[in-house]
């Protein structure tokens, strides 16, 4: 089931993270051994329209709109222009933090485990 | 020029003087702490039992987390820092590794060969053997590494570019060409820091004068104390007559570095003002763009680098990625596919001992997003190219 929402940049990268994971049985189950958490991110786009994402690296392996069943370890609150740049490798968890750019309810040090999940999206090369 | 870019233009010239005022204010409120990324991960660990037994509400406390950094061991990066000894993370790249059975090796002057398929905008892998060649035959000649280097980049082999274009700036250090497209490389690959020192190389040769009447800055980062001289020197030669493009060029990466996305864009769109047909500025104005988040707009960069330069396989590879991430998924494939095909040579037709990782792998990401996990098996495990042009166009 896609996790695609119109009106959010985020959208199509958390479409992409979902395929990632689910990709193959063993490398799903070897990124949840690595990062062993639940993320909530509530993405606010440019209209000022929110939207909550689920991504799942504890139990299932899975991406979702909205909340997740369980309870998140952490909980991030970011602009959709600021997950792109996360996404984009050019940013990232630690930066954004201290720049202000995220807002994290939780265990902040997870925001470091996004970095290496996020790189799993291809970049543009200047 | 579209209005866009007309607009972009002339708001370039207002954010300098504001960067510079606010600079010169001395607020230095946003520290800038450049982290190791492992450290910083271990010694939050260290921490961070410390303040669950405290009972923290770490709720958006911007203060709170700062005095969870200032605990741990962090310190802002200095120059005098020998961990960032250039020798110690120039070698991390390695060597070049050459193609082997080359044929250009025969050839009486693969230098030229090499100038001439560029200029005929010829296959990039082609050139870079004829490259190849020229350096193993003379490996003094800073410029046939430099070449070399710029072809690698071009035809998206990034690992191959940085280690031509180190070897181009070791036999001459003010290879002024080759010092750029390194920084360039070496913000690709995340080097933030060596691609800022890289630029201050290329400051020091070019501009001699504004670096020596700068007297050392201590407690300053490396990103602010080169972006500070390359200001200057745009300073120094003021917009129209004398301006000089690759000091835009410097200054947009260096904003690039720092997420400071439209000024970067203002930069480079600056840079195209005198270069309209420089396909390699299109691509990065549409990388920027890319990354902050505005893929159409990239898209339209990329077409025009591509227009100037079909075989740009970089523009191709980026093109794909673009319309990857906007959900055009068989559009994308067909792009990624056409810039794979372009790196077959007459060399046994396949893409060589300097392959692009980059590539298949996100050919495998955009057949995954499309459910078509037997195209992703077939890329992965090394096919041909040409067993994908029954179903796609390329």
């Amino acid at each position: 089931m896609s996790v695609k929402v119109d009106g959010y940049k985020s959208s199509s990268i958390f479409e992409q993270l979902k395929v990632n994971i689910s990709d193959n049985e063993a490398k799903k189950k070897e990124t949840i051994k690595k990062v062993n958490a639940i993320f909530e991110f509530n993405v606010k786009n440019n209209e000022g329209k929110e939207q909550i994402w689920t991504m799942d690296l504890k139990k299932g392996g899975t991406v979702q709109t909205g909340k997740g069943s369980a309870k998140p370890d952490i909980i991030i609150n970011l602009t959709d222009d600021t997950f792109v740049e996360l996404a984009s490798g050019k940013l990232n968890g630690q930066k954004a933090f201290m720049a202000g750019k995220l807002k994290i309810k939780g265990n902040m040090m997870l925001a470091t485990k996004l970095d290496g999940v996020l790189a799993t999206i291809p970049k543009a090369k200047l | 020029m579209p209005p866009e870019f007309e607009e972009a233009f002339q708001k370039n010239f207002d954010w300098a003087n504001e960067y510079v005022l606010k600079h010169d204010k001395g607020k230095n409120k946003e520290k800038i702490v450049e982290l190791d990324y492992h450290s910083w991960e271990e010694q939050f660990a260290a921490v961070q039992h410390e303040v669950e037994n405290e009972n923290f509400k770490l709720d958006n406390d911007l203060q709170l987390f700062e005095d969870v950094w200032s605990k741990s061991n962090f310190r802002e990066q200095s120059d005098d820092d020998e961990h960032l000894d250039p020798k110690v993370w120039e070698s991390e790249f390695g060597d070049y590794i050459f193609e082997p059975n080359n044929p250009y090796l025969k050839h009486a002057n693969p230098f030229q060969e090499g100038m001439r398929l560029m200029e005929e905008g010829g296959s990039l892998s082609e050139a870079a053997l004829a490259f190849e060649a020229a350096v193993q035959k003379d490996e003094k000649i800073s410029d046939a590494w430099m070449w070399l280097g710029n072809t690698q980049a071009q035809n998206e082999k990034e690992e191959a570019a940085i280690r031509a274009l180190q070897k181009a700036v070791e036999v001459n250090g003010n290879n002024l060409t080759a010092l750029m497209s390194l920084a360039v490389s070496y913000t690709n690959e995340g080097c933030d820091h060596q691609a800022y020192l890289t630029l201050e190389r290329w400051l020091i040769a070019k501009y001699p004068n504004i670096a020596i009447s700068n007297a050392p800055m201590h407690g300053v980062n490396t990103h602010s104390r080169v972006t500070d001289l390359f200001l200057q020197a745009a300073r120094s030669a003021p917009e129209g007559q004398g301006m000089d493009p690759d000091v835009q060029v410097g200054l947009g990466v260096l904003f690039y570095g720092s997420g400071e996305y439209e000024k970067a864009v203002d930069c480079f769109v600056t840079a195209l003002n005198t270069r309209k047909d420089d396909y390699l500025l299109w691509n990065r104005l549409g990388a920027t763009l890319a990354n902050s988040g505005r893929p159409e707009d990239a898209i339209e960069a990329y077409h025009k680098a591509l227009d100037l330069k079909p075989t740009f396989v970089r523009a191709r590879y980026n093109l794909g990625v673009s319309c990857l991430n906007i959900g055009c998924y068989r559009e994308a494939a067909e792009h990624l596919l056409g810039a794979l095909s372009m790196h077959q040579t007459g060399l046994n037709g396949d893409s060589g001992v300097n392959t692009s990782n980059s590539l298949r792998e996100t050919l495998n990401r955009t057949f995954l997003m499309m459910e078509r996990k037997d195209l992703a098996d077939k890329i992965r495990s090394g096919s041909d190219v040409n067993q994908f042009r029954e179903e796609f166009e390329f």
